[in-house]
């Protein structure tokens, strides 16, 4: 053993002492070499016969070298050194080549890695709770709603029944306003939780104890939990905060628990209010009017299943609940079907999924571009050296000695191209991250290392084997040939430029299909948002509300509370109108109702009923939002609390309810609540944000004197939108003075609003166009440089024809036709594969399946654009090709 | 020629090497191959240089010890030398084939039928 390692000591000692060994060795031989000569000689030879058998026996000096130099030394280890040194060598002499080739690796690498870094951490990532096998979140789907939310009185029975199959546990988030002991009232974003919700997910409180199951009564439940980082930002992290007393809504209650940080939460709860992750956990202690109904629930169910149970058990047995449940009350919950969902697969909701695949494969198509330039670049290049090679072959060379430094060359293109992918990786996370995380959850957007992994050997494969095969095939060639063949600079023969033009051909089928689905996407974007909204947001300035004052929120004298509120701000300057609402249109509501119609007689009703979006408004509201009043009248001071209650309804509904008739007069309500309201006015749809334009939706509006909510909206209109900004700290200010209890939150204009709101889409905006734009020049630079390529090496023969008479017309012909053939094979290959991209996005998300034609025409059209410039650029040159020169070298 | 042919082959070289050098004392590679030649055994070598593959290996191996010196006509020359490892390996190969060839020499003279002892 130590022998061994001896030896092995020695070897690398040799490495070292390379030249005095080799001068060591040269004077050995010169003696030896002496010695034969001088006893030739003795024996008889002539001086020179006696040099001559010298040499001869002692063999080829060169190979003897050789081998006194793998003897001594670690020779895998000096062959790689060198060849290595060899590589680098070559790199430094072409420069351009180099620079081209690693910034394209980044690139492909670096986007590819932060992209699916991005989607990582902010959808694909597991849920961190332990036994997430066993979560599962229970949906309730109706013909007219698909995963829509349960009722209070739903939830408990549901509960009841299935103590033997799961625990099961409810969350609603909710809105309430806080007081911390010092400090103003805030709005919160608040999850009302039962006590075991905690346990279900296995979360234990960092400090503290669990909400108790008798704190889940509407009267019992005076304590609350902090989250995490609610603590950390409002409670400056202390410890001693439990027990503390704050005002949430109207009444004192004690912090009696601090969780530990659980971003997951956040992503399992839907229908938030706002982005933001929940700050307080609050007893569920359902309400009066919660209690009393079992339609139009805010509960999320989830739950565990105990152990040993599986889903098809569960399935079954909420299947048995569900028709249970219709079976006991067919009016709220016939038709309503119960569907268990694994918790994981529900963070990544339909089109969320869509996008997120879309995204993925996108910047793939950017990794698959940048691959095959690097694989142009490295054929190209080593065609041309091929002669060399096969003259290295003819002098003796085995192939692996041909093959080895090519290799050393392709790693080490494709190691500084991984290396600076690492860069472009972290840049371009550090970028999305702040795109977008606002200043909640920290999103998690470090670079993912199988991405980069797999990034990487895709890219060491493409260097290599388009590096090696080549070479390969060059040196495996009889030498005669190579040296034989056409000396004017190889193009290589007919297949590898076959080849070649494979690669451009696919590098622009990709671009196209990544500028159409850009397009598309792009387009559908802007049709969303532009689309006819039906109301206007330009001017308008946009705050959270939150009144705590019984006395007015649910008496008679809250019609003087808003009339009082828009009358100050009325004052300020620049104020056109204002108006209050449970909602703004710009938010994608949920709060969707039953309704039925009412068939004439109060004794009937209508069979089918009807769900619609609820809005509560004040009379001010239509003028403020800019929703036009189509039929009938509005919301005046008629209608209030004594009088009777009355809705104005949308268009579309109109049409469709009452097809034909004058809606004015009819009535619609809820017959088991015993009331009906009267339509009185018919106005213009309006839309939010992120609704499709297909999307049928039922507006009813309800005037404030007959309905209520402590949490509004406030809308107030600038007389032009320039103003909106200004206004901001203004109309701050007058809300917040006009009364104690009132908590004004989230002061904003309202297209600041909507950005937040549409910020994912316009991220995602923007990474499809850098994609797109990537992809593109990528492979506009890959046609750059083989054409050039081509026309340097050709250069002998544009000579030939232009000494024999061709005008520089019929060069650039020449060049100009032979590639954009191969680009327009490429732009019918990429609407191929576009238009099926464009029916997959379609079939996810009806808003893209309109106007894909333009689209794709414009796309086909910039491509072709910028191919004709990649290709005419070098083709310029070849017009300028002096005749004589290009026949006397080559 | 297979991997284990080519040890075969250079250790039966560095074992002449060795002999040679313990009888004939410090020699030069020269001096060495020519030892090789007369005797016959240059079917071990490729030609003259291969001795100093050879001679570097054992010299790695401690086996032999290089010194610079002036050869018969005034030449400088690298002197080698057998090592007290050197010759505890020479004695131990000797040993070694002596008992291999003894074998190799009962079976294959062996008659037919018999085993041989």
């Amino acid at each position: 053993m130590i022998a061994i390692f001896q030896r092995f000591i020695s070897r690398l000692r040799a490495v070292f002492n390379k030249p005095s060994l080799d001068a060591d060795f040269s004077a050995e031989l010169a003696h030896h070499l002496e010695a034969a000569t001088a006893d030739n000689i003795r024996a008889g030879l002539t001086p020179d016969e006696a040099r001559r058998k010298a040499h001869i026996s002692l063999g080829g000096v060169e190979q003897i070298r050789e081998l006194h130099r793998e003897a001594r030394g670690l020779p895998s280890l000096e062959n790689l050194a060198r060849d290595m040194g060899f590589g680098l060598r070559m790199l430094r002499k072409s420069p351009g080549f180099t620079v081209v080739a690693i910034a394209t690796l980044a690139v492909g690498i670096g986007m590819n890695t932060a992209m699916f870094s991005m989607l990582n951490g902010l959808l694909l990532r597991p849920l961190s709770f332990s036994g997430v096998g066993q979560l599962f979140r229970l949906e309730r789907n109706t013909p007219v709603e698909f995963r829509g939310l349960h009722a209070a009185n739903n939830f408990l029975d549901i509960r009841e029944a299935s103590a033997e199959i799961a625990e099961i546990a409810g969350l609603m988030p909710w809105g309430m306003s806080l007081r911390p002991p010092t400090g103003a009232p805030e709005l919160v974003q608040v999850a009302r939780v039962t006590s075991n919700f905690f346990d279900v997910l296995q979360v234990a409180p960092l400090h503290g104890r669990r909400f108790r199951p008798e704190e889940e009564a509407a009267n019992q439940n005076d304590v609350i939990a902090l989250s995490h980082e609610y603590w950390l930002r409002r409670f400056g992290g202390r410890e001693d905060v439990i027990g503390t007393v704050v005002r949430l809504d109207k009444r004192s209650v004690e912090i009696v628990a601090i969780m530990p940080p659980v971003s997951d939460v956040h992503r399992i709860a839907t229908f938030l209010r706002s982005p933001e992750p929940f700050a307080i956990y609050v007893p569920v202690g359902f309400f009066e009017f919660e209690r009393n109904t079992r339609v139009g629930g805010r509960v999320q169910i989830f739950g565990r299943m105990n152990p040993g149970v599986g889903f098809t058990q569960a399935e079954a047995h909420f299947d048995a609940v569900a028709a249970d449940l219709a079976r006991r009350f067919p009016d709220a919950n016939r038709d309503a079907a119960l569907e268990v969902r694994p918790l994981q697969s529900t963070v990544l909701r339909g089109s969320d999924r869509t996008i997120t695949f879309l995204l993925i494969g996108l910047s793939g198509f950017v990794l698959l571009i940048a691959c095959a330039n690097l694989a142009n670049l490295l054929l190209a290049r080593t065609v041309a050296r091929a002669r060399e090679f096969s003259i290295c072959a003819a002098l003796g060379a085995s192939r692996a000695q041909i093959i080895r430094p090519v290799v050393a060359e392709c790693l080490l293109l494709a190691g500084a191209g991984a290396a600076a992918s690492l860069f472009v990786a972290f840049g371009t996370s550090r970028w999305l991250a702040y795109r977008f995380s606002n200043d909640l959850a920290a999103a998690d957007f470090s670079p993912d290392g199988r991405v980069l992994g797999f990034a990487c050997a895709v890219t060491f494969a493409t260097s290599l084997l388009f590096g090696l095969a080549p070479a390969w095939w060059a040196a495996r060639r009889a030498p005669n040939d190579a040296l034989k063949s056409d000396s004017r600079g190889l193009t290589g023969d007919r297949s590898q430029r076959g080849f070649r033009e494979l690669l451009i051909v696919g590098q622009f089928a990709l671009a196209l299909v990544l500028l159409a689905g850009a397009g598309v996407f792009i387009r559908g974007i802007e049709r969303l948002r532009h689309h006819n909204l039906g109301w206007q947001p330009e001017p308008l300035v946009t705050a959270t509300l939150n009144l705590q004052d019984e006395s007015v929120t649910w008496g008679p004298s809250r019609a003087e509370f808003h009339n009082g509120l828009r009358e100050q701000l009325l004052a300020i300057p620049g104020v056109e109108n204002a108006a209050v609402s449970s909602q703004s249109h710009a938010l994608y509501s949920n709060n969707k109702s039953e309704f039925w119609r009412w068939a004439g007689n109060p004794a009937e009703m209508d069979a089918d009923s009807f769900a619609a979006y609820q809005r509560i408004v004040t009379p001010s509201y239509l003028d403020t939002v800019g929703i036009r009043l189509l039929r009938g009248r509005n919301f005046n001071t008629h209608d209030h609390a004594g009088s009777r209650p009355v809705v104005l309804i949308g268009e579309t509904m109109a049409e469709q309810l009452f097809p034909g008739q004058d809606p004015i007069g009819q009535r619609i309500g809820v017959p088991r609540n015993g009331f009906w309201l009267e339509i009185v006015g018919v106005v213009a749809d309006a839309r939010p944000i992120e609704a499709r334009p297909s999307d049928i939706r039922y507006e009813v509006y309800q005037p404030y004197a007959q309905a209520t909510l402590e949490v509004m909206t406030l809308s107030v209109k600038a007389r032009s939108p320039e103003l909106a900004p200004t206004l901001v700290e203004a109309i701050r200010r007058t809300a917040a003075n006009y009364n104690p209890n009132l908590a004004v939150n989230h002061v904003m204009p309202m297209v600041t609003l909507i950005q937040e709101q549409t910020r994912v889409w316009e991220t995602i905006n923007q990474l499809l166009m850098l994609f797109a734009g990537l992809g593109l020049a990528l492979a506009a630079l890959g046609v750059y440089g083989v054409v050039s390529r081509t026309i340097a090496q050709r250069s002998g023969e544009f000579g030939i024809r232009m000494a024999l008479g061709a005008q520089a017309r019929d060069i650039l012909g020449l060049v100009l036709a032979g590639n954009l053939r191969t680009v327009l094979a490429g732009a019918g290959l990429g609407v191929i594969g576009a238009l099926v991209l464009a029916r997959y996005l379609a079939s996810e998300l009806p808003v893209f399946a309109e106007g894909k034609g333009p689209v794709l025409l414009a796309a086909i059209g910039v491509l072709l654009l910028v191919a004709l410039v990649a290709c005419w650029l070098p083709a310029r040159r070849a017009t300028r090709i002096d005749p004589i020169e290009a026949l006397r070298s080559e | 020629m297979s991997k284990g042919k080519l040890d075969l082959l250079q250790g039966t070289l560095d074992l002449f090497v060795l002999q040679t050098l313990a009888t004939m004392g410090a020699m030069h590679g020269y001096g060495i191959a020519r030892r090789i030649e007369q005797v016959g055994a240059d079917a071990l070598m490729l030609n003259q240089g291969t001795i100093y593959a050879a001679l570097v290996r054992l010299q790695h191996g401690k086996w032999i010890d290089a010194e610079w010196g002036t050869s018969d006509n005034n030449r400088k020359a690298k002197y080698y030398e057998i090592t007290a490892r050197g010759r505890k390996r020479l004695i131990a190969e000797t040993e070694n084939w002596q008992r291999v060839s003894g074998v190799v020499h009962r079976i294959l003279g062996a008659p037919p039928g018999e085993v041989p002892s």
